[in-house]
């Protein structure tokens, strides 16, 4: 199939090594392309931002499918719909566990029921900030909405912290304690759990690993509502395993199983986390090295016309979306307009689009 | 002369970083230019003409105020008595969770030990607000070129989650107890646990919230809970106290910080003529936080907001163990008050995360209109069009601008550029600016 070679080239690729496309072959097939004909056209920046990951650069024309129509309440997207699907499923899920805990009285089915709402009260503000990243911006928010996704991808990784920090503590609870607590219809609760949070895993695969590269701001979405349902998985399968080590007569299984999936959930989220603060810290954009920003300096001071280049100041708005500022003494009488373009120029390359760059003349 | 005082102004700071090049023949530095490693060997005359401003376009730069936090002395002081503050706090929450753990195992009760857990998660707040304190003052790195302001944003940021899932641990408490038919749950206990966890938090409410070195009338603060709850300067909102304030608020405040690093090094209360604005405002208001301490430090601010939000919750355990004490078949009010308390807890932190989320989605800040600054830019003369106009805050209280001018063909790109940075700084008090001059 004429999908296959470009693909196995991609995979080749190390920049390319961990992009995900939720199944998407036509972006994969476009982004190699892309980086193939970006040094003949220079003009063109290499990374191109896009609004949702089915709209493609019009550059390309390689039978692009035609842009889908702006809808008001926009579901349309599949990572979009999946979600919505696995919401409900959660939603009807922990309705029916509460009834059942509250009415026979069942204080685990309740403490399963509430931490269930939790996962669901954050997988609304994932699809909530998938929906609201959309809009165009505005006066007030002049970088957009795209911060939202990154932002929920945030909280999901704290919950999820917080969720194996909750773990831990009840896995030294159980230990001290010293009671083992065989409880037949929780069971059942557990393997349900696993069951739709498998389903979500499954409707979320291409981003089931720990460590991604992330190319725009859906990706740390996607990423993080993966790792949740990934996350509450583990959590279901630890909990029926310890019942069944309980059954074969294992000591302190609950104690070893809960252990074992909290350690296991801090370092599924751990990666995630760092990478969501640092793009909300400002940190300097990742997929730059630090060599290229210095070379840039270097090049732009050995300008003829430029003194100096003080304050340069680079943050990511949204994996993919680089700012910058920068601030340059140009000679008395020289020539603003093309040392502006040179320098860029010069960034454009390196992926920043956005930069603001102020000449002092003196 | 005015300029040379101005250049000393600038040196005393001690901001200069490899960065900024004043390099002047002025043989004002301690160091010599040749001898500094980090300085660009430019040697330019400065005309005294073009002094004033140039000085403002050289020196004022976020290197200034971003990557030097530690040589900005009253920061470093306010940071020093927040830290302290919460350190106080930390100990005796310390002091407390132990002996409620003690008398929890040794009285064999569930209750006294959640108790404890909740005071456990106080300290985590504590915690949390005191590591955000510290990290601010850590030097700006080539991959953090802003400084690590936004930590404590951040760091706020996981404090209110902290609070909202306490809220909700206590709603699941009540539930369960609610499900556990009698006998499990007593009332009195339950009531005296919480007028102690209540006792506790007032205690480091007060010490948290009250502690601004300068006496001045905090019971209008807490009559209203909202008021209390946010850097008065930044709240446009109908907090009455707070209207007038407010009024002068953004100047006050800004002011502040700007003319801490314009340079007298004084502390921010010394008699300069644009903060006889604080004196005017001080005699009108009682309960104004903002005369003397410009803003509440968000850190302490959130650890405060938890402390707060724990007291309300004790005082509604608290109704619920009376009510099962008195009457235990009423157990369904226990719950509803809880969960009315809840809902409180959540609208006290409601403000608090506004502003952070502002903050983190890189919005223009409350206090700056933007497109009366656009407008007033384009009233200029020269000036065509601006357009990219991005204006984003750090932290709370420390602003960026970054914008593109278009000016005719043949106007002076140079004065222009200090027109433009001029009247940005005078009317808005954004002192980090960067303008882009592209000629049409």
């Amino acid at each position: 199939m004429a999908m296959d070679t470009p693909k196995a080239k991609e995979a080749a690729w190390n920049a390319n090594y961990g992009v995900v496309g939720s199944g998407d072959r036509r972006l994969a097939f476009s982004r190699q392309l892309s980086l193939v004909s970006s040094n003949a056209n220079a003009a063109t920046p290499r990374l191109a931002r896009s609004d949702s990951s089915i709209s493609m650069p019009p550059q390309l024309g390689l039978g692009a499918p035609p842009p889908k129509p702006k809808k008001l309440l926009y579901l349309g997207s599949r990572p979009m719909r999946r979600l919505a699907l696995l919401l409900a499923l959660n939603v009807a899920y922990s309705a029916t566990e509460l009834a059942i805990g509250l009415f026979t009285g069942r204080v685990g089915l309740v403490s399963d029921a509430f931490h269930l709402t939790f996962g669901c009260g954050l997988l609304t503000f994932s699809l909530f900030a998938m929906s609201a990243s959309r809009t165009k911006p505005d006066n007030l928010y002049t970088y957009g909405y795209k911060r939202l996704e990154v932002l929920a991808a945030f909280t999901n990784a704290l919950f999820l912290l917080f969720l194996c920090f909750s773990l831990a503590v009840e896995a030294l609870h159980a230990f001290m304690q010293d009671e083992s607590e065989h409880k037949h219809y929780l069971i059942v609760s557990a393997v349900t759990n696993l069951l739709v949070n498998l389903l979500g895993v499954w409707f979320f695969r291409s981003y089931a690993r720990v460590n991604i590269v992330y190319r725009n701001a859906e990706d740390m979405n996607y990423h993080s509502v993966c790792l949740h349902v990934l996350a509450d998985s583990i959590r279901s399968a630890g909990l029926i395993l310890a019942s069944w080590f309980l059954s074969l007569g294992v000591e302190n299984a609950e104690v070893l199983c809960l252990g074992i999936v909290s350690v296991a959930v801090f370092m599924l989220v751990l990666p995630l986390f760092k990478a969501t603060g640092n793009i909300l810290l400002q940190i300097a954009p990742g997929n730059v090295p630090p060599s290229a920003f210095l070379k840039c300096c270097r090049q732009i001071t050995a300008c003829e016309d430029v003194c100096e280049v003080r304050q340069g100041r680079f943050w990511e708005l949204v994996p993919g979306h680089a700012v910058g500022s920068l601030s340059i003494r140009v000679k008395n009488g020289a020539d603003d307009e093309s040392v502006l373009e040179y320098v860029h120029g010069l960034y454009q390359d390196l992926g920043i689009q956005d930069l603001s760059i102020q000449a002092d003349d003196l | 002369m005015v300029c040379v005082f101005f250049y000393l102004a600038e040196l005393d700071r001690k901001s200069l970083v490899a960065e900024t090049s004043l390099s002047l023949n002025l043989n004002l530095m301690d160091s010599h230019n040749s001898s500094h490693p980090q300085i660009v060997e430019v040697k330019m005359d400065i005309s005294p003409s073009a002094s004033g401003a140039a000085g403002n376009k050289i020196c004022r730069g976020a290197a200034c105020d971003f990557s030097d936090t530690s040589n900005a002395s009253k920061d470093a002081k306010e940071r020093f008595a927040s830290m302290r503050k919460l350190i106080i706090a930390v100990i005796l929450c310390i002091i407390f969770m132990t002996v409620e753990v003690v008398g929890g195992i040794k009285a064999n009760s569930l209750a006294i030990l959640t108790d404890a857990a909740h005071l456990l998660s106080d300290v985590a707040a504590f915690a949390i607000s005191l590591f955000s304190l510290w990290a601010v003052g850590w030097e700006a790195t080539p991959q953090q070129s802003y400084g690590f302001f936004r930590i404590e944003i951040l760091g706020a940021l996981v404090s209110i989650q902290l609070i909202c899932l306490l809220a909700g641990i206590l709603v699941y408490e009540a539930v369960v107890r609610l499900i556990n038919d009698s006998g499990e749950v007593q009332g009195s206990l339950m009531f005296a646990v919480s007028a102690f966890g209540l006792f506790v938090n007032i205690i480091m409410a007060v010490l948290l919230g009250h502690d601004h070195g300068h006496g001045h009338g905090h019971s209008h603060d807490h009559s209203h809970g909202d008021s209390d709850d946010d850097h008065s300067h930044h709240e446009q909102e109908q907090g009455d106290v707070h209207r007038h304030e407010l009024s002068h608020g953004s100047s006050i405040t800004v002011t502040t910080h700007h003319h801490h690093h314009s340079g007298t090094g004084q502390h921010h209360d010394a008699e300069e003529p644009l903060l006889k604005h604080e004196a005017d405002c001080e005699s009108t208001q009682s309960g104004a936080k903002a005369a003397k301490k410009p803003r509440r430090n968000i850190n302490v601010h959130s650890a405060y907001l938890h402390v707060l939000g724990d007291s309300i919750q004790s005082i509604g355990v608290m109704i619920g163990g009376a009510i099962i004490w008195y009457k235990p078949e009423w157990k369904i009010i226990d719950l509803i008050c809880t969960l009315i308390f809840s809902v409180i807890v959540l609208f006290t932190t409601i403000r608090m995360l506004r502003n952070i989320l502002e903050v983190l989605m890189e919005s223009t800040p409350r206090e700056i209109d933007a497109t009366r600054l656009e407008r007033g830019l384009c009233e200029m003369e020269g000036v065509v069009a601006v357009h990219e106009l991005h204006i984003w805050a750090i932290t709370v209280g420390k602003v960026l601008l970054a914008c593109h001018v278009t000016i005719t063909q043949d106007a002076e790109a140079d004065q222009i550029l200090d027109k433009v940075i001029g009247y940005i700084k005078t009317e808005y008090n954004i002192s980090h600016v960067t303008i882009q001059i592209e000629r049409q």
